[in-house]
Parts: C-alpha cells; sequence; structure tokens
C-alpha cells in the first residue's frame, strides 16, 4: 500500500515545490512554527521557504521540565528570528495556559521585542503568565507599524514621551496593571482604534472612552463608572460588570447625571448590537430610571441581557431600553436569581404602571428566555413582551422541567400581539412547541438579517453563566 | 435565494445538452470537458474574472489547461457554496472527506491557478493538517519532492534542527 502510494505520487511531476513563495506561505502559515522550520530538511528547495513566513507564532505547550524547556524554548525564538528573513507581520507568543515561563524570560522578550520593532511589525500577542507581570519595555511604546495589540498578564507604564500608537486598529488587554492616567492616555491617542477589548484591568476603576473611530467594545470587569466620549462609530458593545456595589459612595458618583441609564446612551447614539451582563444592568438601574430614553436607539437590533428577574429596578431598567429600541430585532433574556442580596421587590405593583406600553411598537422578532422560574414577575415581563412585540415570530423560554408544565398554562393565557407568535419551551430533556394555531399557513416572511457574529453570540451563553456552571 | 443557487448547481451536469445561453461561461478543462456555469461562479474565480473583464465580454469560453474535468467539479462546486453563504464548518468537513491527498493537492493548485482566495485558505488548512506531525519522509511523499541532498548534508540539518524534530508521528503507510 505504502509503496504504491510512494510510487503513484513520484511518477506525477512536484508541482507544489514549484509554486511561488508566497504560496507555500499559505500552509506553512497553518503549521506550528516547528514544523513549518521542520521543512527545510525536505530538499534544497524548501531549505529556505518558511523564511518568509509572515506570521511566527510560538504557542508550543510541550509538557517538559520547566527549566529544560524555557531555554530550548528561548533557543527556538532565537534560531527562527535569526534565520528569518522577510518582513513580519505578526508576532505571537503564547504559553497557551501552561504556566511554562518564569520571570526569567523577560529580558529574553524584551530584546525580541526590540528586535520586532526593527522589522515594523503589524500585530503582536503575548499570552505569557510568568511569576509576575511583565513590564512591556519602553520601546514598544514608540512602535508605530503596530495594528494590532494583545497583551496578557502585563504591567503597561507609558513614558511620558509616549505619543500613542498612531496606526493601532485593535487592542486587547487581558490581566493588566496600569495606573487609571495611563489608561486613559493610551486609549484617547490611539486615534484609529477600532476594537477594543478589556478584561480585567487591575488600577482603572473610571473606564473613559474616548475613541473616535471605535466599532467594537468588550469589557469583562469590575469598575465603578463607564463613560463614553466622542464613540460616534460605536455600534457593538459588550459589558460584563463582574461586580457593582450599589453602595452610597457609588451613587455619589452619578455627579450632574442623575441617572446611569440616560449618561451611558448619550454617548452611544449608533449602537446596533449590546449586550449586558453580570451587574452592568444593576449598575444602569442605579439613579432614576426614566420610562423612555430622550433619544430611541434607533439602530438597536441585538440586544442582549442579563437580568435578575425579581428585582424591580432591573426590570424597569431593561423595560426602558425595551421600549426606547423600536427597531430591535433579536432579544436574549438571561434571568439570573440571587438569593443572598435583599431585593426591592414589593410584595405587590400595578401591572399597568411598571409595564405601561410603548409609545411605538418593538419589532423584535426573535426573542430567547433563558433560566426562568416563574416567579410573578418573570411572568409579567413575558406577559408584556407577548402584548407589546407585534412581530414576534419565535420566543424560546428556557426553563426548569419541573416548572414548564404549570408555566405553559398560565402562558397560554397571555394575550398576544402577533398571531405569528410561536412560543418554544426548552428545557433539559425535550423542546415543544406550544400554539400551532398560525404554523400551518405562515407566510413566507422576509428572511431575519442576523449576521454571522450575531449567529454565533445567539449560541453562547454570557461568560458569568460559564462560571457558573463551572461552579 | 440560496436554493435557487443550489438548484443552478445541480443542473450544471447536464448543462452541457442544453442550448448555450449568452449569460453563461464556459470552462474547458485540460482533458476539454465543457463545463458551463453562472457567470456568479466566474466572479469568485478571478483569473477567470480578469481574462472576461480584458476581452469586455466578449470570449465566454475559457480554457483551464492546468485543471482536469476531475477536478473542476470540486472547484465548482466550492464556488457555488461560497456564493450562497454557505460555506460552514460542517460543509468543509464534508467536502474534504471525499478528497484523498492527490486530489487535495490537486485543488490546491487549481486553487491557486484561479486565485479563489477562500478555496486556497481552506486548502492550505487542509494539506497543514494532513502533513503536521508527520515525517520528513513522509511529507516528501506526499508533496512528491525529490530529495537532493547528500547523506552528510541532511544530517547535518537534521542536528541544527533537532529542537523541530520532537514529537513527530511514526509514518502511517495507509495515507490515503
Amino acid at each position: 500500500m505504502g509503496r504504491k502510494q510512494a510510487k503513484s505520487t513520484v511518477a506525477k511531476p512536484d508541482r507544489i515545490t514549484l509554486l511561488p513563495g508566497h504560496v507555500i506561505d499559505h500552509i506553512l502559515c497553518y503549521l506550528p512554527i516547528k514544523e513549518a522550520v521542520r521543512t527545510s530538511v525536505l530538499s534544497s528547495k524548501w531549505r529556505n521557504k518558511w523564511y518568509t513566513l509572515p506570521n511566527l507564532v510560538f504557542s508550543n505547550a510541550a509538557l517538559q521540565d520547566r527549566m529544560v524547556f524555557e531555554s530550548k524554548f528561548i533557543k527556538m525564538v532565537d534560531h527562527v528570528l535569526l534565520l528569518h528573513s522577510g518582513s513580519i507581520n505578526m508576532f505571537k507568543l503564547s504559553d497557551s495556559g501552561h504556566d511554562i515561563f518564569s520571570v526569567n524570560v523577560a529580558t529574553d522578550i524584551d530584546r525580541w521585542i526590540l528586535y520586532l520593532i526593527g522589522k515594523s511589525i503589524k500585530e503582536l500577542v503575548l499570552e505569557v503568565l510568568m511569576d509576575e507581570f511583565y513590564k512591556i519595555p519602553w520601546c514598544l511604546f514608540s512602535c508605530q507599524s503596530l495594528h494590532r495589540l494583545k497583551l496578557y498578564s502585563c504591567w503597561l507604564n507609558p513614558p511620558t514621551t509616549f505619543e500613542g500608537f498612531k496606526n493601532l486598529r485593535s487592542l486587547d488587554l487581558d490581566q493588566i496593571s496600569m495606573t487609571q492616567d495611563a489608561f486613559e492616555n493610551l486609549i484617547s491617542s490611539c486615534p484609529l482604534l477600532e476594537h477594543l477589548r478589556l478584561a480585567d484591568v487591575i488600577g482603572v476603576s473610571q473606564v473613559n472612552i474616548h475613541a473616535p473611530n471605535l466599532k467594537v467594545f468588550d469589557i469583562y470587569d469590575q469598575f465603578e463608572d463607564i463613560r463614553f466620549v466622542d464613540t460616534l462609530q460605536l455600534t457593538t458593545v459588550a459589558i460584563n460588570l463582574s461586580l457593582y456595589l450599589n453602595s452610597e459612595t457609588y451613587q455619589n458618583r452619578l455627579h450632574g447625571c442623575s441617572s446611569n441609564l440616560l449618561k451611558f446612551f448619550d454617548g452611544l447614539p449608533h449602537i446596533q448590537s449590546l449586550e449586558i451582563h453580570q451587574d452592568f444592568l444593576k449598575y444602569l438601574a442605579a439613579g432614576v430610571v426614566p420610562v423612555n430614553l430622550p433619544t430611541p436607539c434607533i439602530n438597536l437590533s441585538y440586544l442582549s441581557l442579563t437580568i435578575k428577574l425579581n428585582d424591580l429596578t432591573e426590570v424597569s431598567a431593561a423595560l426602558c431600553l425595551l421600549r426606547s429600541s423600536p427597531n430591535l430585532r433579536t432579544l436574549e433574556i438571561f434571568a439570573r436569581i440571587k438569593e443572598h442580596t435583599v431585593l426591592s421587590t414589593p410584595t405587590s405593583y400595578c401591572w399597568e404602571d411598571i409595564f405601561s406600553r410603548p409609545t411605538t411598537p418593538i419589532k423584535a422578532r426573535h426573542v430567547t428566555m433563558d433560566g426562568i422560574s416563574a416567579t410573578k414577575l418573570e411572568l409579567d415581563f413575558i406577559r408584556f413582551l407577548l402584548l407589546y412585540l407585534p412581530v414576534l415570530e419565535t420566543m424560546h423560554v428556557k426553563a426548569g422541567a419541573n416548572v414548564t408544565l404549570e408555566l405553559t398554562k398560565t402562558l397560554n393565557q397571555f394575550k398576544r400581539a402577533s398571531g405569528e407568535a410561536k412560543v418554544i419551551w426548552e428545557d433539559d430533556m425535550s423542546s415543544s412547541v406550544v400554539d400551532p394555531i398560525y404554523d400551518e399557513e405562515r407566510s413566507n416572511n422576509e428572511e431575519v438579517e442576523v449576521s454571522p457574529i450575531m449567529e454565533k453570540r445567539q449560541s453562547k451563553k454570557p461568560r458569568w453563566m460559564k462560571d457558573y456552571v463551572c461552579k | 435565494m440560496a436554493e435557487e443557487v443550489s438548484s443552478q448547481m445541480n443542473s450544471l451536469s447536464i448543462s452541457e445538452t442544453n442550448p448555450s445561453s449568452s449569460a453563461t461561461i464556459s470552462l474547458v478543462s485540460g482533458d476539454d470537458i465543457v463545463f458551463k456555469v453562472e457567470p456568479t461562479i466566474a466572479k469568485e474565480m478571478e483569473t477567470v474574472q480578469s481574462f472576461i473583464d480584458e476581452t469586455d465580454g466578449k470570449i465566454t469560453t475559457i480554457p483551464l489547461p492546468n485543471i482536469s474535468s476531475h477536478d473542476l467539479p470540486y472547484v465548482i462546486e466550492y464556488c457555488e457554496k461560497s456564493i450562497a453563504g454557505k460555506i460552514t464548518k460542517e460543509f468543509e468537513a464534508e467536502f474534504v472527506k471525499k478528497l484523498n491527498n492527490e486530489e487535495v493537492k490537486e485543488l490546491f493548485l487549481a486553487a491557486n491557478y484561479l486565485n479563489i482566495k477562500k478555496l486556497l485558505d481552506f486548502l492550505s488548512q487542509v494539506i497543514a493538517d494532513r502533513i503536521a506531525n508527520k515525517s520528513v519522509e513522509y511529507v516528501r511523499r506526499y508533496f512528491g519532492i525529490e530529495n537532493d541532498f547528500t547523506p552528510e548534508e541532511e544530517a547535518k540539518l537534521r542536528e541544527e534542527l533537532a529542537w523541530t524534530f520532537t514529537g513527530v508521528d511514526p509514518d502511517d503507510e495507509d495515507e490515503n
């Protein structure tokens, strides 16, 4: 079998080897760097083929003795950088989640960064966990060729001469230590910044974002306050506030503005996709919660909310947002109940007062409700959606199996504004469709425009839920 | 919309017998088989499209001497899916399952020749997956590379690059 294969292969001319270098680079790009370098041994024509590889990714997680591995790893990077002869587009250093480097590697990384700056590197990714934060060398702050910078477990202390990254489009900071001033200066001095992701940035409690070209913003952090200034391009925002202490000191920070909700949306006039998770709705609900936003979010088409559906202030904030989003297409609700907190839910309230009719109909077609446990407020919330979403097509309700039957009965009594509305139950065991009335004669409605990125999002639970499941 | 495109694709194999409409593009494989495709398919193939553009659309029969009638339908199938926005992980997994090593290489060369970036990227990944962790001897056989190093040269090179030789899989003779 093997001989046969060898014969038939050799019989054909080797057309791959004759291809120009940049075509071979296509294949080599998908190989781990070690494998790409090993192609040197194939033949003399292949000897130098990897030398022009534009992207250098060092992420071998060889599970060896730490000291042995470390010295080998350093030699490997040195070897590759020494022989490499083309321009370097991307350099990525990652320990793939294995804690394999000691702090001694820092001087080597400094050396490599200096070399890469000379090569006008466009993308730099450092994901190396050492015993302490890696201090980004000052030379990097003068590297104007950078388009993308992704750092993990680093200490960022730009020199006073730092003038910003004039070409930076994408910045991703995870487990970073930096001062409030350094943070604000960094963000506001990257004029082309389009993508910003922040996670656990230590030392920054006021997240002030001043970025005129920012389009996508994602944060998973604990902060006291967040503010958007000059962010007119911002369309996609995901905020995970890991902890919000609704204490008086924080309340005092409301300053001139009496409502976090108003202040927040004031900076996001063109928002299209918004995710609010963990405690962020609690933050938004602080201060006065209006019935409607003064300026509706007319571009908002995707909204994902984590909400304590037994907390009236959070529900009110969510309703304000819904009433102010006339062009919403897809709504995702992750219900969560915190048992240990004192809730502000009164025992009785007037449904019409809290769940008042929106001034313009909400055009959401698809709703997902996850984690429903059939409390009164939850049912009232669902009642609101069924009553005021006139073009609703599907409502997926994911509830515990023990509450589904009872919920079904109650929900069937709710009046629905949309004759097309289909409620689909999902529990751990099965999913069933309730209300088949209009099912057969459903007209061929236009397809809902859901971009691939949103489709991906919809199937993804927010990060706190994953954490929760892990525990 | 997407359904329309795929039904056009199904009719592709019999389209040779249809009276040729002025809109369709004829692709002629290296072994002289004519494949009639919609102009949208030609657009996916940059090489073909630039040929059409250069002749102001007057010439709609394009010879592709480097691509056989065995491989061309795969290329067309991929382009059809690409236009319909239906390139999914599942489709790609099914697509590649049908292909042996020789076919993957031929399609890679075809994608490069026709300048179909998506297909080229995808097949690069497939080839990389198929040669990852394989021995030097295996990769030489895979590409049909003639080893022109003397045994001494090769031994010296292997020694220099010793760090790249850890974790190589033992050769699996059943390559296809």
